[in-house]
């Protein structure tokens, strides 16, 4: 599943991005140039689903595809992939239904925390409904153990009935799952003596490689949260689970501030000063902005008659690169300008 | 401070820890301390050290510090208090990032029992918030880290002295499970307690027979190994000297023994996987653990019955230590070393790359020396120095502790004056020396008791003790023991294989409903 993403990733890009570009996108980096090239090239899906990715891991598996023929190496150090790699490509798209139920753009910032608070809690209710209360749990990350804390004391008093609901909820979610899929899934479960596997032994036990396992499990929290959150009056179990920063956009911290800044009237000279930052740091802001909200106009920032201009030349030369959008563009066109007419162009 | 009551510590252990009794040594150190008196205890492993200070920790008005070397021993500790219903313990550690950090240090006033590692201990902003409170009790655990001639030494171990004096000089207690006459000497020494009450019990451990094999290659040692699992599956810790040894030889174990659970463990797995692991073969989910010095410390299953050394340990105290896993719960069980010629190979490279080489040391001075100011901030050079060097983290606290020393560093600026260079520089190669030297001398103590013809258990322990208890079931391959003698209580493995539906049913508790 792994390879077939890179392969995805890597088709694309049509040999336009370097290789980093996609570690960048695996790892969800929050800069302006990651998130165009997830919008630009329609791989917002893989946004962010591999945060714990090391470069090491990443340059290990293009070594292997690569190996297997299912790449090539370009001379300026770009990839391509091969006519196996297609073929490759081709059977897992058909196969593996869940390359389809990732959604990173949209949920890559609270899948994590999702499955933590779920992971913890589960752990949490089985063992206190056997009235085990010694037991080490499986994370420590302190907000969802603040939160598991929190929702016991909100659901100590029908505990069971609570996990009978959750229960019922998630039986029904994992039985869309290929039965193997939901097998890997309720592995890594722990409860009450019960306690979850590791990827390394997931991946050893259903002869996986263990980037594979990451996402699976990954399509699998994101299929779970995007059914619940859709599906809102059919989920209330799960739905409490769901972090409310899903109903924020998915913007760093601080192009938010910078966004707070822009409603109220300032302009990027302005905000650059008062937050004593670079003003192409601002510019970044504002093209992520507009990546992720639909309803940003950009019509003080480029003038129509520049936005047709850009948008011919764009059609015209076929191309993402902005170097060569630039060069065919007269010197007043700057590469700001474009980026936010490529920004709104894929919203 | 009051002495309490046979009757009112007893009542303490019973309600707020769940034992029935004090174990051997307990009662009498705790006594002490809440006497006021300083301690160094001595304790075999895996009986109960740190009970020593946590009961009083709760009692005391005051703050109870504890320094501990490992953030993974620390962090295991407060999640076994809080699992016990404790609450007010925490752990200062490297893991924990800013916000965390500064939550912690505003509630510091909070907590009764703060663990933390001797380097954060010298973190300037947390130990002015630490003089802020009121310490009743200071508590150096493993403190044989504190003496060269202990199996492990930290430089940052030697700087506690002077932080307990600042600290208004609480009680202290120094604790270890693995300290010779020599060590125990010097953990008074680098403290300044020339008058710490000493309170030392006996080491061996009697339930556990000693064997060591001679085999001719590693292949022998695997299928050794195979051999015994396959007759007497036990639940079994093997150790390795690196972490590709014991990926690979637990690669080859699963395939050659698929009815037993097998898994690794080293330092280089993520935390939460590591985690699983532990917690796995604690709850009897894995028989077999293949695992590098990493995985020990903090492992309490009382049931492991037979503990092998792969390849050599460093010393007789890293081994008495990780052998002493074995058997807590008191029934039989055994301590096999499998050996070949030439193992020493590997733990003497090991001694090579705990500190820097001497290499390492001339280049640092060279390129400190190419920055020709008179002064320097440590900051700005250190990580190049360190990436430069590809220094690892206990080098680079080596060195700097050193240039601290000789003031070749002071208030975190380097003084660059060519003699003080020089002389720091002698000083370090000096020390390099005469560590590496205590290292190989101890490792080739550890082999020669590989290769003594006599009784194992007598020699092992007369370095640290005079004479030894009685073996309640074998001694040792010398003496009586032989793995066909061999009748430990055998492994119940029950694994079935069943679906997600039936085990999501489990975790659930909703097998009723069908
Ligand atoms: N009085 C007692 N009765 C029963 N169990 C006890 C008692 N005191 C401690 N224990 C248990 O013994 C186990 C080992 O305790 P602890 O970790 O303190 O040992 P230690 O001496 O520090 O070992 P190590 O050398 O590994 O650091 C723990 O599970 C602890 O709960
Ligand atoms: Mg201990
Ligand atoms: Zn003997």
């Amino acid at each position: 599943m792994y390879s077939a993403i890179l392969l995805k990733c890597i088709t694309k890009l049509q040999n336009e991005r370097s290789p980093s570009s996609i570690y960048h996108l695996l790892k969800g980096k929050r800069s302006s140039q990651t998130i165009q090239d997830a919008k630009a090239y329609g791989l917002s899906p893989f946004f962010g689903i591999y945060k714990t990715l090391s470069k090491k891991q990443f340059q290990n598996s293009l070594s292997i595809l690569q190996k297997e023929n299912l790449i090539t190496w370009l001379d300026d150090d770009q990839l391509m992939i091969t006519e196996a790699g297609r073929i490759s490509l081709q059977t897992d798209m058909e196969e593996s239904p869940e390359l389809d139920w990732l959604d990173g753009f949209n949920v890559h910032h609270i899948a994590p925390q999702f499955w933590l608070r779920l992971l913890l809690w589960i752990q949490t209710g089985s063992n206190l409904l056997k009235d085990e209360s010694h037991f080490i749990p499986v994370h420590d990350q302190w907000e969802s153990v603040d939160w598991v804390r929190q929702f016991y004391r909100n659901k100590k008093k029908d505990l069971e009935g609570h996990f009978t609901n959750l229960y019922q909820e998630l039986y029904s979610l994992l039985k869309l799952h290929r039965s193997f899929h939901a097998d890997i899934v309720v592995s890594r479960l722990t409860g009450y003596k019960k306690i979850g596997l590791s990827k390394q032994q997931i991946a050893e036990k259903w002869k996986l490689p263990i980037e594979d396992v990451e996402m699976y499990i990954q399509s699998s929290i994101h299929f779970i949260v995007n059914k619940v959150c859709q599906n809102q009056s059919e989920f209330p179990a799960l739905l409490a689970f769901i972090p409310e920063k899903l109903k924020q956009l998915p913007l760093t911290d601080s192009a938010a501030k910078t966004y707070y800044w822009l409603k109220q009237g300032y302009s990027i000279e302005h905000i650059a000063k008062k937050r004593r930052l670079k003003i192409n740091t601002i510019q970044d802001h504002l093209i992520e902005i507009t990546y992720v909200d639909s309803s940003f106009s950009i019509d003080s920032y480029v003038a129509k008659e520049d936005k047709e201009m850009i948008n011919r030349t764009i059609d015209e030369l076929n191309t993402k690169r902005l170097k060569v959008i630039k060069d065919h563009l007269p010197d007043s066109v700057s590469y700001f300008m474009i980026r936010m007419v490529m920004a709104k162009n894929y919203q | 401070m009051n002495k309490m009551n046979q009757k009112e510590l007893l009542d303490t252990l019973q309600h707020q820890f769940g034992f029935d009794e004090f174990r051997e040594g307990q009662y009498d150190i705790i006594q002490d301390i809440f006497c006021g008196e300083d301690v160094l205890g001595i304790l075999p492993t895996g009986t109960g050290k740190s009970l020593c200070y946590q009961l009083p920790a709760f009692s005391f008005e005051g703050v109870t510090v504890v320094i501990s070397p490992l953030v993974s021993l620390m962090i295991d500790q407060v999640k076994k208090l809080k699992a016990k219903g404790f609450k007010r313990v925490t752990a200062i550690n490297s893991l924990l990032d800013h916000n965390q950090r500064d939550n912690i240090f505003a509630h510091l006033n909070e907590y009764k029992l703060i663990y933390c590692s001797p380097e954060m201990l010298q973190n300037p902003f947390f130990f002015k918030h630490l003089k802020t409170l009121t310490i009743s009790l200071f508590v150096v655990d493993e403190a044989h880290c504190i003496s060269q001639w202990g199996h492990e030494f930290r430089t940052d171990y030697l700087k506690l002295k002077d932080s307990i004096k600042k600290l208004g000089n609480p009680t202290v207690l120094a604790l270890s499970a693995t300290a010779t006459p020599q060590v125990q000497d010097d953990i008074q020494y680098f403290l300044d307690k020339p008058n710490m009450k000493k309170r030392i019990y006996y080491m061996d451990r009697p339930n556990i027979a000693f064997s060591i094999e001679h085999v001719s290659n590693w292949q022998e040692k695997v299928n050794r190994i195979t051999d015994i699992l396959q007759h007497k599956p036990v639940p079994t810790m093997i150790y390795f000297s690196s972490r590709k040894w014991c990926e690979k030889v637990s690669e080859i174990l699963k395939k050659e023994l698929g009815s037993l659970r097998i898994a690794y463990y080293h330092g280089g797995m993520e935390a939460d996987d590591r985690l699983l692991i532990q917690q796995q073969f604690m709850n009897h989910q894995l028989d077999v653990i293949c695992c590098t010095s990493a995985f020990g410390m903090g492992v309490d299953k009382q049931d492991i019955r037979l503990v092998i050394h792969f390849h050599l340990p460093a010393q007789m105290e890293s081994f008495i230590q990780e052998a002493g896993r074995a058997g807590r719960d008191g029934k039989e069980s055994v301590s096999l070393v499998l050996y070949t010629d030439g193992d020493e190979q590997i733990p003497l490279r090991l001694i090579e790359q705990e500190l820097p080489t001497e290499k390492q040391t001339e280049n640092i001075f060279q390129d400190i020396n190419k920055c020709k100011t008179s002064s320097l901030p440590l900051k700005k050079v250190k990580e190049e120095l360190i990436f430069k060097n590809e220094l690892t983290e206990t080098q680079w606290n080596f060195l700097q502790y050193q240039f601290e020393k000789q003031q070749m560093v002071h208030n975190e600026q380097f003084h660059l004056d060519s003699k003080l260079l020089e002389d720091t520089f002698q000083q370090i190669l000096f020390l390099l020396r005469e560590r590496t030297t205590i290292k190989i001398k101890k490792l080739y103590e550890f082999i020669r008791w590989v290769k003594t013809p006599g009784c194992r258990r007598k020699d092992l322990y007369q370095t640290f003790q005079k004479g030894y208890q009685s073996p309640v079931y074998y001694c040792c391959d010398h003496c009586d023991f032989s793995f066909s003698k061999w009748n430990p209580p055998m492994n119940q493995i029950e694994e079935k294989v069943e679906g997600w539906e039936v085990e999501l049913k489990r975790i659930f508790h909703q097998e009723a409903i069908m």
